[in-house]
């Protein structure tokens, strides 16, 4: 019944505790998400800073902080690590970036952004259908003018790329009278630069109309990444026409890349320059390239390794999370397991125990009540008789009485001392040294040995209780039934265990049975205190027993 | 029956009738002042009291045990009530009247708590106690009822130890008697005189109930000791 009461709250109480604990997790990263941000932080820091690779990791990080509800902030980061990754030229990589958001996030509000992404990526593989179905995607979910042409002037150039020139003039050519495009110098100058080169491609005369106007334009807005083009275009046109004017074309190309550091630019430069210089420059310069190829491939493969690397580790670090998660659920449930395990088994040895001492309370006073029957209501009852049938005032008819009392007063003495209680304190020793001699008679001698060589001080009230009670009814039965001369008593304390040994050399075996009924109850105490309790007897060879305890 | 010095009388005993009996004695010492009572803490109230007000009590007879039916108790035992008594008037004589008879408790009566006298209770104690009264009366002396001095004599123990077992054994091995002081200087085992091993032979004999020497350590081998 108290186990219904009890456990059921506690258990309620547990699993409570646990759900709000699950619950409360989940809620603060939905709300806030502040972990998030500062990781954003972080990432658009050292994206300023063009430290890449730093930011790609936060970005990532970034990432792995959110929720899988969280899709927004999700392809937020993700769209800039794909950024990075086409800014390192890992276009493998950022394809790959960009496609998780399209997959996962088709509605995400800046998706054209990923697309033109996605498009350029294309573009650098080659894969010039790709490239061109995502620029038009693009194009398509953009409504800003100037974006427009922007993306119409990226087609046109996946064309070029793919040699399709009149194909490039014809999304071109309608171009250079956009309105919206013209104010924007620096675009209105790549759509001209891209268009001129496509006519000399066509060997269409306006082409060096249009290379020098892109040329003038950016000279003009002093940029020398977007002048590069305009050099690399002009030195290609007059390769065959002017070649004094081509090499300085393509020096004027290579200073530029150099400036803002454009390995490919450079490369591309040399390239040039190699081609159209005589064999000794040629040698030297190929020399060059050769060498700036090789560490650009480097530079390249270690970023698309580390981006990766990245990748790889947060992936294993999501994974580490769920079986985090997976981990914290099982303690959890270990944990509540453990809980009602142990609040059942605390109920189960209590009521266990509580019967069991009910069954020692009740044997002992059973045992008693038996023993006040056998040995002095007879005797009173005798008394009573006597007192009533004889003449007390006859001296000596009262003495007889005044015997028999004192007799039965004796008895009630014994039962009172057998039962009493045993002093487990200082005094333990002697009142056990006592009571073994108070079995002590003319014809019995009790002998102990080594009886000091137990330091019961230090040992446990119930060793002592049931010690005592044992030795005492070991003592009761020798005198009831052994007939015997001798008794020792020895202790012994050992490595682990305290050792007291009866030995008496009266009938023997007859005793035994008796002798277990009496001790029944010795017993069950030197069972609870994990004791053991042994007994060897033999007809005419006496008796033995050994009581072996824990210390 | 003969005038005693004591004049006021303090008597605790919780059984009705034990006290009548008690009472009924020193009346007969023709003591004025008896007050009785049943319980250690009231005891020790009246005491107080009359110390205070200057008329102490010259003796105190108490059991040592009480029922213990009141809640709130102070002095639990007749050793509690001795104490406090003890410590407010050290001169004050004490009989202790008890069915007690562990030796280590009424040893530790007369050592500890100083008392005067002790009568045990048993069919002959009402004139046991008149002698103590007497005694104490006429030249302080100690009183002990008989059946404590025997209790108090007795030889604590029969022991036995690991010497004795170094003693039998080698009996057992055939080692003359007289031989036994040499092997007991080579083990270092001490006391190792001659006198000194035969008396514990000797003692061995009687705790053993033996007749012999072989007698003994026939005996030891069924008992296990050897």
């Amino acid at each position: 019944m108290i186990l219904k009461k009890v456990l059921f709250p506690i258990l309620f109480l547990l699993i409570g505790v646990a759900a709000v604990f699950i619950y409360m997790n989940d809620a603060k990263k939905e709300i806030v998400n502040l972990d998030y941000y500062t990781k954003i932080d972080s990432a658009t820091s050292f994206y300023i800073i063009q430290k890449y690779d730093s930011s790609f990791y936060y970005f990532n990080k970034a990432k792995l902080a959110c929720s899988d509800k969280e899709q927004k902030r999700k392809s937020y980061a993700l769209y800039y690590m794909a950024d990075i990754q086409q800014i390192n030229c890992d276009f493998v990589g950022s394809e790959q970036t960009a496609t998780e958001i399209i997959k996962f996030y088709p509605e995400y509000e800046n998706i054209n952004s990923v697309y033109n992404l996605l498009g350029l990526a294309y573009k650098e593989q080659s894969d010039y259908e790709n490239a061109i179905k995502y620029f038009q995607k693009t194009l398509k979910l953009t409504d800003n003018e100037e974006q427009k042409c922007v993306i119409k002037n990226n087609i046109a150039y996946v064309y070029l790329d793919a040699k399709k020139y009149s194909k490039a003039v014809e999304i071109l050519q309608p171009l250079i009278s956009n309105d919206s495009l013209i104010v924007s110098k620096q675009n209105y100058a790549k759509v001209l630069d891209n268009l001129g080169y496509a006519y000399y491609k066509l060997e269409n005369p306006e082409a060096i109309n249009y290379l020098e106007k892109s040329l003038k334009l950016r000279d003009s807005i002093k940029n020398d990444f977007e002048s590069i083009a305009s050099f690399m275009h002009l030195a290609e046109y007059y390769q065959f026409k002017n070649v004094e004017l081509s090499k300085q074309f393509a020096d004027k190309a290579y200073v530029s890349a150099s400036k803002v550091n454009s390995p490919d630019d450079k490369i591309v430069a040399l390239k040039f320059k190699i081609l159209i210089s005589d064999a000794e420059d040629s040698k030297k310069l190929a020399l060059k390239q050769i060498n700036l190829s090789d560490s650009i491939s480097k530079v390249r493969q270690s970023a698309k390794n580390q981006f990766s690397k990245i990748k790889y580790d947060s992936k294993k670090a999501i994974q580490d999370v769920q079986i985090q998660k997976e981990q914290k659920l099982l303690y959890l449930l270990l944990l509540i397991t453990l809980a009602i395990t142990t609040v059942l088994l605390y109920f189960l040895i209590r009521s266990k125990n509580k019967r069991k001492l009910e069954e020692t309370t009740y044997n002992t006073e059973t045992r008693i009540s038996k023993k006040l029957h056998d040995e002095l209501a007879n005797d009173v009852f005798n008394a009573m008789m006597f007192a009533e049938t004889q003449d007390l005032i006859n001296p000596a008819k009262k003495e007889e009485l005044l015997e028999t009392l004192d007799t039965i007063y004796a008895r009630t003495r014994n039962i009172a001392k057998e039962n009493s209680d045993i002093d487990t304190g200082a005094n333990f020793q002697i009142n056990l040294l006592n009571m073994i001699a108070s079995y002590r008679t003319i014809n019995t001698n009790v002998i102990t040995q080594n009886s000091s060589s137990i330091h019961w001080l230090t040992i446990n009230k119930s060793i002592k209780i049931a010690v005592f009670r044992v030795v005492q009814e070991l003592l009761v039965n020798m005198k009831k039934h052994s007939q015997c001369s001798l008794v020792i008593i020895g202790f012994e304390t050992k490595d682990k265990t305290v050792e007291i040994s009866y030995s008496d050399n009266g009938i023997g075996t007859s005793e035994l049975l008796q002798f277990k009924n009496g001790l029944q109850n010795a017993e069950n105490r030197i069972i609870d205190i994990n004791g053991s309790l042994t007994f060897e007897t033999e007809s005419n060879k006496g008796f033995k027993a050994k009581i072996i305890i824990p210390r | 029956m003969n005038k005693t010095i004591f004049n006021k009388v303090l008597v605790v005993e919780d059984i009705d009738s034990i006290n009548i009996a008690v009472t009924e004695t020193l009346k007969s010492f023709e003591i004025a002042n008896i007050e009785y009572v049943k319980y250690c803490d009231e005891a020790f109230s009246i005491f107080k009291k009359a110390n205070e007000d200057g008329q102490p009590f010259d003796l105190i007879v108490t059991d040592l045990s009480f029922l213990d039916d009141q809640t709130d108790i102070n002095l639990k035992s007749g050793e509690d009530l001795i104490e406090a008594v003890r410590n407010l008037q050290p001169s004050i004589k004490i009989i202790v009247y008890s069915i007690e008879d562990k030796s280590y408790r009424i040893q530790s009566l007369f050592e500890n708590h100083k008392i005067n006298s002790f009568v045990h209770k048993s069919r002959i104690s009402i004139e046991e106690l008149k002698t103590a009264i007497q005694l104490l009366s006429s030249n302080g002396k100690r009183f002990y009822s008989p059946a404590i001095i025997s209790i108090l004599e007795e030889e604590p123990m029969q022991e036995i130890t690991t010497y004795d077992v170094k003693l039998l054994t080698l009996l057992a091995n055939g080692i003359p008697q007289d031989k036994i002081d040499i092997n007991f200087q080579e083990m270092g085992v001490k006391p190792n005189s001659k006198s000194s091993i035969e008396k514990r032979i000797n003692k061995l004999k009687l705790f053993f109930k033996a007749n012999n020497t072989i007698h003994l350590i026939a005996i030891a081998k069924d008992m296990g000791i050897l």
